[in-house]
C-alpha cells in the first residue's frame, strides 16, 4: 500500500541554519503518528513543507502519491498552532467557507459536534474567547473526511478538560483508511493514543517506531524515553 | 474555485466601502441641495462665500479620503488574507496559487475601478452646479476634442483607462509579496520597495516623456503607445513577482 | 470504573488486564455485549488500534468472542471467568502478604484482624 506520507532525502536550508536534514520518512494509512522534538527541532518546517506552505531546498515529499501541490491539499486537513480562521466571519459561514473548498467536509458532523460544546452558529468569531477558537478550529479541521489529519500543537496551552475533550475527538472521528499526525511536544499527555513516534532533533530522525514496542524495549514510557533524548 | 475566491474576497470588503460611497454621493447631494453655485461670486459676502468654500473643500477631502480608504481596503485585504494568521488557511485551500493572485486582483481592480465610477458621478453632479456659461463652454470644448481626436488615440486612451487599476493593483502586490522575502519587518520592506519604485518610476517616465516629446504628433500618440506598453510590462511585471513568491518563497510567520 | 493507564508499560497489556477486571467484577457481564473498540478507546483515551489489539489477544484466551455482525461480547463460560476470579484474587492476595509480611504477624493473627476489621466496617 502506498503510505499516506513519504520523504525522501527532504533538506530545507536558510542562511543560517539547516531546519531539516536529510528526512527519509514512511507513514502509513491508519495510525496515529506522533511527531516528537522540541522547539526548532524541525517539526513545523516538516509540518509546512508537507501543507504546501514552504518548498523543501533538497528532496521530496509525496502525500498519497503525489507531490505537494492542489491533489494533496484536497487529501490533507491542517490544524496550525495558532487561529487561522478568519476573525470577520460567523461561525456559520466558515462552516460554509469550508464547504465550498473542501468536498470532504461534513457540516452535518460539524454542526453536531459544535451543538455539543453549545456553540452558537451565529456567534462571531471576533467576539469568541481563544479557547473557543481554538475548539471551532479542531472541529471544522476533524469534520473534513481527509485521508492526512496534521496537528501542529493540538493540546498546548488549553486547560485539561479541552485537553480531554481534543484526544476523544481524535480518537472517536479515527478512520482506519486515515491517518493522524500529531506534532507536539507535550508528550505524557498524548502518548497513550499514539501508534507510532517520530522523533525529531536538530532537524534529523533520531528515533523512530512503534509506541508499544518502544515502550517495552526501553522499560519507560515515550514521555521519560523523550526527556533522556533530548536532555539538556 | 476562483468564483468562490471572488466572492469570499467580496464579502470581506464591501461593507466599509459601499459605506465610503454612501457617504460621499450623499455629501455630493448635500452640496447640491444646498444650490450652491460655482463659480466667481458676484459679490464677496464673506459667510456664503466661506460655506461655499468649506463645502468644495470638504467634498475634496471626502473624495481624496474615498480613494484612499478604497486603497486601503485592497492592501488590508491582500495581505491579511494571504500573509497574515489567515495565510495559514487561505494558502493551504485546494486551489492553485495563480487562482488566488487572479481573484485579488480582480476585486482589487473592481474595487478601484467603482471608486473612480463613483467619483465621476459624484463630479457630474456636482458639475450642473457650474453657472450655464461655463457649462456650456466645457460641454462644448469636450466635444470638439471628441470629434477630432483620431480612432487610434481613443482606443489606446480607453485600453489604458482599463489597464490602469490593474497596474495599481499589482503593483501594490508586488511590493507586498516583495516584502516576504524578508524574514523581519516584512511590511516595512514592502513600503520601502513600493516608494521606491515609484521614485525609479517617475524618474524613467519623465526621462522617456522628455525624450519622446520629439517624435510624437499633436495627440502625443507615441507616449501612449509608450504608455500602453509600460503598462503591460508593469502588469506583467507585477505578476511574475507576487506568481514566483507565492509559488517558491512562502514563509509564512 | 476508571480506567487505570501507565505509560511506562505496554498499553495494550494493561488495557487487557483493565477488562479482565471488568468482566471479572460484573462491570461487563456474562454474554453481555461490550461497547465499539471506538468507544471503549475514546473512554480509556487511548489509540482504537492498542484497544483492537487487546481485544484481539482476549479473544484467543476466550474471554470475548465476536459475533461477526452483531459485534463482541463477553464469554457465558462461566468455568473460564471464575479461573480469572480466582487468578486476581490469588494476585491480590499475594500482593497483599507480601506487604505484610515485613510487619512480623502470622496467618492466624492476620486472617483474626481481617474478621475483626470486616465486622467494624460492617457494623
Amino acid at each position: 500500500m502506498i503510505p499516506i506520507l513519504e520523504c525522501r532525502n527532504l533538506t530545507k536550508r536558510y542562511e543560517q541554519k539547516v531546519a531539516l536534514g536529510g528526512i527519509n520518512l514512511q507513514i502509513p494509512r491508519g495510525r496515529i503518528v506522533g511527531l516528537l522534538g522540541p522547539n526548532g527541532s524541525g517539526k513545523t518546517t516538516l509540518i509546512k513543507i508537507a501543507t504546501g506552505l514552504l518548498t523543501p531546498t533538497e528532496g521530496e515529499l509525496w502525500i498519497g502519491g503525489y507531490p505537494v501541490g492542489v491533489e494533496t491539499k484536497k487529501m490533507v486537513s491542517y490544524l496550525p498552532e495558532h487561529t487561522y480562521i478568519p476573525l470577520h466571519m460567523r461561525v456559520e459561514e466558515i462552516l460554509s467557507y469550508f464547504e465550498d473548498f473542501y468536498e470532504d467536509f461534513d457540516r452535518e458532523r460539524a454542526s453536531v459536534m459544535l451543538e455539543h460544546l453549545n456553540i452558537d452558529p451565529a456567534q462571531s468569531l471576533k467576539t469568541m474567547s481563544k479557547g473557543t477558537k481554538e475548539k471551532v478550529q479542531l472541529i471544522l479541521v476533524m469534520s473534513r473526511r481527509a485521508s492526512l489529519y496534521i496537528l501542529d500543537e493540538p493540546i498546548g496551552g488549553v486547560d485539561p478538560a479541552a485537553r480531554d475533550y481534543i484526544l476523544r475527538t481524535i480518537i472517536t472521528n479515527f478512520d482506519s483508511d486515515a491517518t493522524v499526525l500529531i506534532s507536539t511536544h507535550l508528550i505524557a499527555d498524548i502518548e497513550q493514543v499514539l501508534d507510532d513516534v517520530i522523533f525529531l532533533k536538530y532537524g534529523r530522525i533520531v528515533e523512530a517506531g512503534d509506541a508499544e514496542s518502544i515502550r517495552s524495549r526501553a522499560g519507560k514510557s515515550i514521555d521519560a524515553l523523550f526527556r533522556e533524548v533530548f536532555r539538556c | 474555485m476562483l468564483g468562490k475566491l471572488w466572492k469570499y474576497d467580496f464579502k470581506a470588503t464591501w461593507l466599509y466601502l459601499i459605506l465610503s460611497y454612501v457617504i460621499l454621493v450623499g455629501y455630493t447631494i448635500v452640496v447640491k441641495l444646498t444650490g450652491i453655485e460655482i463659480g466667481m461670486p458676484k459679490t464677496v459676502e464673506s459667510f456664503t462665500w466661506l460655506m461655499r468654500l468649506l463645502l468644495y473643500v470638504g467634498f475634496i477631502i471626502v473624495a481624496i479620503g474615498v480613494q484612499l480608504f478604497t486603497y486601503v481596503q485592497i492592501i488590508r485585504r491582500f495581505y491579511k488574507n494571504m500573509f497574515s494568521d489567515e495565510g495559514y488557511l487561505t494558502n493551504t485551500l485546494p486551489v492553485k496559487p495563480w487562482e488566488l493572485l487572479v481573484s485579488k486582483v480582480l476585486i482589487g481592480a473592481f474595487w478601484i475601478a467603482l471608486t473612480s465610477l463613483v467619483m465621476a458621478l459624484c463630479l457630474t453632479v456636482l458639475g450642473t452646479a457650474l453657472p450655464q456659461e461655463l457649462r456650456r463652454l466645457v460641454s462644448g470644448l469636450f466635444w470638439d476634442v471628441m470629434r477630432k481626436v483620431p480612432l487610434s488615440t481613443f482606443i489606446f486612451t480607453v485600453i489604458l483607462l482599463i489597464l490602469s487599476p490593474f497596474q495599481s493593483v499589482l503593483t501594490l502586490y508586488a511590493c507586498i509579496c516583495a516584502g516576504q522575502l524578508f524574514s523581519k519587518m516584512r511590511i516595512l520592506a514592502a513600503v520601502l520597495i513600493y516608494l521606491g519604485y515609484k521614485v525609479v518610476e517617475s524618474v524613467i517616465g519623465s526621462l522617456f516623456s522628455a525624450i519622446l516629446m520629439r517624435f510624437t504628433d499633436e495627440y502625443g500618440t507615441i507616449q501612449l503607445i509608450y504608455g500602453l506598453i509600460l503598462s503591460l510590462a508593469i502588469i506583467a511585471g507585477g505578476y511574475f513577482v507576487c506568481h514566483l513568491v507565492l509559488n517558491k518563497h512562502l514563509n509564512l510567520e | 470504573m476508571a480506567w487505570n493507564l501507565t505509560a511506562d508499560r505496554p498499553i495494550y497489556l494493561q488495557l487487557i488486564e483493565e477488562i479482565e477486571l471488568r468482566v471479572v467484577t460484573g462491570v461487563y457481564g456474562p454474554g453481555e455485549k461490550l461497547p465499539s473498540v471506538r468507544e471503549l478507546a475514546a473512554e480509556a483515551a487511548v489509540n482504537p488500534n492498542t484497544m483492537q489489539r487487546a481485544l484481539a489477544e482476549l479473544e484467543t484466551t476466550g474471554v470475548v468472542n465476536t459475533q461477526r455482525t452483531s459485534g463482541r461480547f463477553v464469554t457465558r463460560n462461566s468455568g473460564l471467568l471464575d479461573s480469572y476470579r480466582r487468578q486476581l484474587a490469588e494476585q491480590y492476595i499475594g500482593e497483599f502478604l507480601q506487604k505484610i509480611e515485613p510487619l512480623g504477624y502470622s496467618p492466624e493473627e492476620v486472617l483474626d484482624m481481617v474478621k475483626r476489621i470486616r465486622e467494624e466496617e460492617d457494623g
